[in-house]
């Protein structure tokens, strides 16, 4: 009766802590992360590594080996939690959805498979508080008790009910659960000091007895099976690590900051390697003392055979800290994974009232349900060792590691090829593994295959080998669609999520009425063509209007032609207003910070005229610097409203050429100060338009090119196909494509320098003079100046 | 950073691996040896605490 | 006295703020960008951060929501560009103490500093 007891007042114990928690969400530190991760040693860890031990000495530790290897990779699983944040990923399956062209099937594919997987991992627990309290009420050996009987039943109902009330209290779009992850940290403390007090206390007996052991334990053998057997198991358990829903859960979903990370990375192997010293020590002391013993029950018989009931206690509460903490966490993360990817499409597309309170019921069901087919599977399977049943999900979550490797870090993955892996890795984990288990009369498995090998080993080597070659394979023979392309850049680059999904074919002839076709087939191309086009349409419509007819097009409405009519009504009148006060907000901030330097520096000169020479010095030049800058600044804001304000703009005759050597004698100083050489090719081009502004426009791309050359500086004048051109190229770093747009926007910098401005209005002149200015190159910046032809005969006004 | 990790994990896989199938025979040999190299990757892996910029002036 | 903590991508800016700060006898240090500065918090575990809300990556307000959001939040000073009712609303409603703006005199920051250290 005490051991009931004692299982309610630690569940009591668990609720309360629970509660607490939940109320202080901001008591995260980097310490209860790494304990939370803990609730990768199970049961199985507890008594089912002293059992394996018995027979194939270290053939327990790939297990946690394998995620030791795992985490030195930390800084590459940075990147998931990035992604898993910016695009409140809840599951691995959420992840491949999103990642292979938001695709629902393959979501709810990798969802069922993996519910299918684990539910022999949740029966092991069960079957380990089932067995180590009928074992400690001391009725080893004897018949199942009868269902209702049973307190792994109760427990897990209990465990439900723990799952529901802490788990699914609220929908968190981010799915945080603090009291719950404050919990499991302390379950995982509990079990680790369980264990290596159970362990302490049966050596010390050991010794003060005089007890003889076998100092000696089984060794793996140097043949190539053992090898391939051991090598296998490390890399299961690495990719399982990452890969089984409750480890994503607690690493990536629970994760606060990625500091936490870095610091698990080394922390939580070292609980790993604290929770497996007794191990050992555990299994030889159970061999020499308890021949014949079940090897899964040591951790509890020791105890008992060496005098202490309290301390079998104690064992059995650490064992039951492990299972419950584990059913709890991936229960929950099951719950999370089957509502989010199977469940709230039907939700949020039936015509029911409070979508939310509806997910929120059936992720409270799905926990019951879960937690009772595992229990199921727990009464109705043939016996097997704990670590059997573990490992047989270890393979299946690994499953989903090809598909969600190459999503992380290869662009060219593709969702047909992933899924065709998958597919292929769970029919052959299901023929050599799952099925077995459940009637190994039927189902052979692969172990006729390679006698020598583990099975699981087999297993996992077919079914992960399969699986990836497959992945690969198909990401190369099937066509991806243009969705899968974008999103495979929004999560390999890491590049901003695009705000718009559409078809192309519809929104051209929309977008057909403000751009040109030339711009718009480059725009097609593009997988960020939609976000460009509306930069583009901002220019035109200014930002909001432009927002709001993109967001129209993009959404799939059937009153496009509507909102263009509007549009094109509202905006001749709205947009100049509009645009005008965003750019004085715009540079309002600007000039803010150099005055705000001004005002600082003239200010400390003043507060402290005891201050060091030398510092007086540089402060002084400091605040001369900012001067200078602010100066710049309004020269350039005025001639940036000047040419807003459109008119008074001349009309002559002229020629690039001459313009060119103009500039280039006027920048010859700037030039050389930064020991810049300067090639020209100054064919005519003549045109018309007004001297001083072009000139002006060339001065600025020249002194641009000085500030970004390494060495060298090209000028070319040409003509070609009735328009006159001019080039300043240089050989510096260049533009990347992605920016070549928004550098000609006010206040878009390339780095520091310069004040943002320059290149906004050589872009004005140049649309002022009915011509372009654009940039390309790809070593080094090309700056092109295209303008109609004029012609000699022709004198405008 | 980065490469860092990649060098521990190839020097883990090959501590992990190759070595303890040629340790003397006995069980307890290769579990020594194997919570060694384990140690020592969890102290590299944790390695120094980053650099900071608090004393510099500017 | 005081840890304090600047995050400020403007050189120009910082280097007065910071140059008065420790001649006040403070500990200083300075960040230019939010997730350089979230790291250097945790770190330093600094009493009082001047936060600048235009800041390259993370934006201000995120940095400032995620440095209240620790176990021992900072006094946060606002630093903004932007002086508009919405802004200086929003600031102070994520839990900012106090809110400046730019152009700032030296003596009115260093008034809100000692108020905000007492």
């Amino acid at each position: 009766m005490s051991l009931l007891l004692l299982i309610l007042a630690y569940l009591a114990l668990l609720f309360a802590l629970g509660l607490w928690g939940e109320g202080r969400g901001r008591l995260r530190s980097p310490w209860v992360y790494t304990l939370s991760l803990g609730v990768y040693a199970t049961a199985w860890t507890f008594y089912g590594s002293v059992g394996r031990a018995t027979q194939d000495g270290v053939g327990f530790l790939p297990i946690y080996l394998g995620p030791t290897l795992g985490l030195l990779l930390w800084p590459f699983w940075l990147k998931l939690l990035r992604l898993a944040k910016r695009h409140r990923l809840t599951s691995w399956p959420d992840f491949l959805s999103a990642r292979y062209g938001n695709d629902r099937l393959l979501g709810s594919l990798a969802a069922l498979l993996l519910i299918l997987g684990l539910l022999p991992y949740l029966a092991l627990q069960l079957k380990a508080i089932s067995q180590s309290f009928i074992y400690l009420q001391g009725s080893t050996g004897g018949p199942q008790p009868q269902p209702l009987e049973d307190v792994a039943l109760y427990t897990a109902l209990a465990l439900a009910l723990f799952t529901v009330l802490f788990g699914t209290r609220r929908l968190d779009p981010l799915e945080r659960h603090p009291g719950l992850v404050l919990a499991v940290a302390f379950e995982s403390l509990i079990k680790l000091l369980a264990f290596l007090v159970v362990a302490v206390f049966v050596l010390w007996k050991v010794f003060q007895l005089e007890l003889s052991l076998p100092w000696e334990t089984e060794r793996l053998a140097p043949s190539l099976e053992a090898q391939f057997n051991w090598s296998m198991l490390i890399l299961l358990s690495m990719l399982a690590f990452f890969f089984l829903p409750r480890q994503f859960y607690v690493m990536v979903v629970e994760n606060e900051q990625e500091e936490h990370l870095r610091q698990a990375a080394w922390a939580f192997p070292l609980y790993l390697l604290l929770i497996n010293l007794p191990v050992l020590p555990l299994s030889l002391a159970g061999l020499g003392l308890l021949p014949g013993l079940n090897p899964d029950l040591f951790v509890l018989a020791l105890p008992l055979h060496l005098g202490s009931y309290e301390l079998a206690l104690l064992a059995f509460l650490g064992g039951f800290s492990a299972a419950t903490a584990m059913v709890v966490v991936e229960a929950l993360a099951l719950s999370i994974l089957i509502s989010n990817t199977l469940l709230s499409p039907l939700v949020l597309r039936s015509p029911l009232q409070d979508p939310g309170q509806i997910l929120l019921n059936l992720r409270r069901v799905t926990v019951v349900v879960l937690l009772i087919l595992a229990y199921l599977y727990f009464r109705f399977s043939p016996e097997a060792s704990l670590v059997q049943m573990g490992l047989v999900s270890f393979v299946a979550a690994a499953q989903l590691a090809p598909a969600g490797l190459l999503g992380l870090f290869w662009k060219e993955a593709g969702r047909l090829g992933v899924m065709l892996g998958m597919l292929a890795g769970y029919a052959l984990w299901a023929y050599g593994l799952f099925l077995p288990g459940l009637w190994p009369e039927v189902f052979p498995g692969f172990a006729s295959w390679f006698p020598g090998l583990d099975p699981v080993a087999q297993t996992a080597f077919l079914s992960l080998g399969a699986n990836l070659a497959l992945a690969v394979l198909g990401s190369y023979a099937f066509a991806k669609s243009k969705e899968e392309a974008r999103q495979a850049q929004v999560f390999v680059l890491e590049q901003a999520p695009p705000a718009y999904q559409a078809d192309w074919e519809r929104v051209r002839p929309v977008l057909g009425r403000f751009l040109e076709a030339g711009v718009l087939e480059e725009l097609a191309r593009s997988p960020e063509g939609l976000e460009k086009a509306e930069a583009l349409l901002a220019g035109v419509l200014g930002p909001a209007s432009a927002r709001l007819l993109m967001a129209s097009v993009a959404q799939e409405a059937p009153r496009v032609e509507e909102v263009v009519e509007a549009v094109e009504a509202y905006r001749s009148l709205k947009e100049l207003d509009q645009l005008k006060d965003e750019f004085i907000a715009t540079v309002s901030h600007e000039l803010r910070t150099p005055l705000t330097a001004i005002r600082s520096f003239a200010e400390l000169l003043h507060m402290r005229p005891g201050m060091p020479e030398e510092e007086r010095r540089e402060f002084l030049r400091l605040l001369v610097e900012e001067s200078q800058r602010l100066s710049r600044l309004v020269n350039r804001v005025l001639d940036l409203a000047e040419l807003q304000a459109g008119p008074g703009l001349k009309r002559e005759p002229l020629d690039l050429a001459s313009l060119a050597q103009e500039a280039l004698k006027l920048s010859a100083p700037l030039l050389a100060e930064r020991g810049l050489g300067v090639e020209t090719r100054l064919e005519p081009a003549i045109l018309e338009g007004d001297h001083d502004r072009l000139l002006q426009l060339l001065l600025n791309l020249l002194s641009n090119a000085a500030r970004h050359a390494k060495s060298r500086v090209w000028v070319r004048t040409y003509c070609e196909g009735g328009k006159s051109r001019l080039e300043v190229e240089d050989d510096g770093p260049g533009v990347p494509p992605e920016m070549r747009e928004a550098i000609f926007e006010s206040f878009r910098k390339l780095g520091k320098g310069g004040t943002g401005l320059g290149l906004a209005i050589c872009r004005r002149i140049a649309q002022a003079h009915g011509g372009r200015l654009w940039v390309e190159g790809e070593e080094g910046a090309r700056f092109i100046l295209e303008v109609e032809r004029g012609t000699d005969t022709h004198r405008g006004g | 950073m980065k490469l860092r990790s990649l060098f521990l994990f190839a020097l883990g896989l090959l501590l992990f691996s190759y070595p303890l199938l040629y340790l003397p025979p006995g069980g307890l040999a290769q579990a020594v040896y194997l919570f060694a190299a384990w140690g020592l990757l969890i102290v590299l892996n944790r390695g120094l605490p980053s650099r900071g910029n608090e004393e510099e002036p500017r | 006295m005081a840890r304090i903590l600047i995050v400020e991508d403007e050189a120009s800016i910082r280097l007065p703020l910071e140059y008065i700060l420790r001649q006040e006898g403070h500990q200083v240090a300075w960040a230019e960008s939010g997730e350089e500065g979230l790291r250097l918090a945790e770190r330093l575990q600094p009493e009082l951060v001047l936060l600048d809300l235009m800041l390259p990556g993370l934006d201000g307000f995120e940095v400032l929501q995620q440095l209240k959001a620790r176990q021992k939040p900072p006094r946060v000073l606002i630093l903004s560009a932007r002086g508009r009712e919405v802004e200086r609303a929003k600031g102070l409603a994520l839990g900012a103490e106090a809110y400046l703006v730019k152009p700032f005199g030296l003596e009115e920051m260093l008034a809100e500093v000692r108020r905000l250290l007492e």
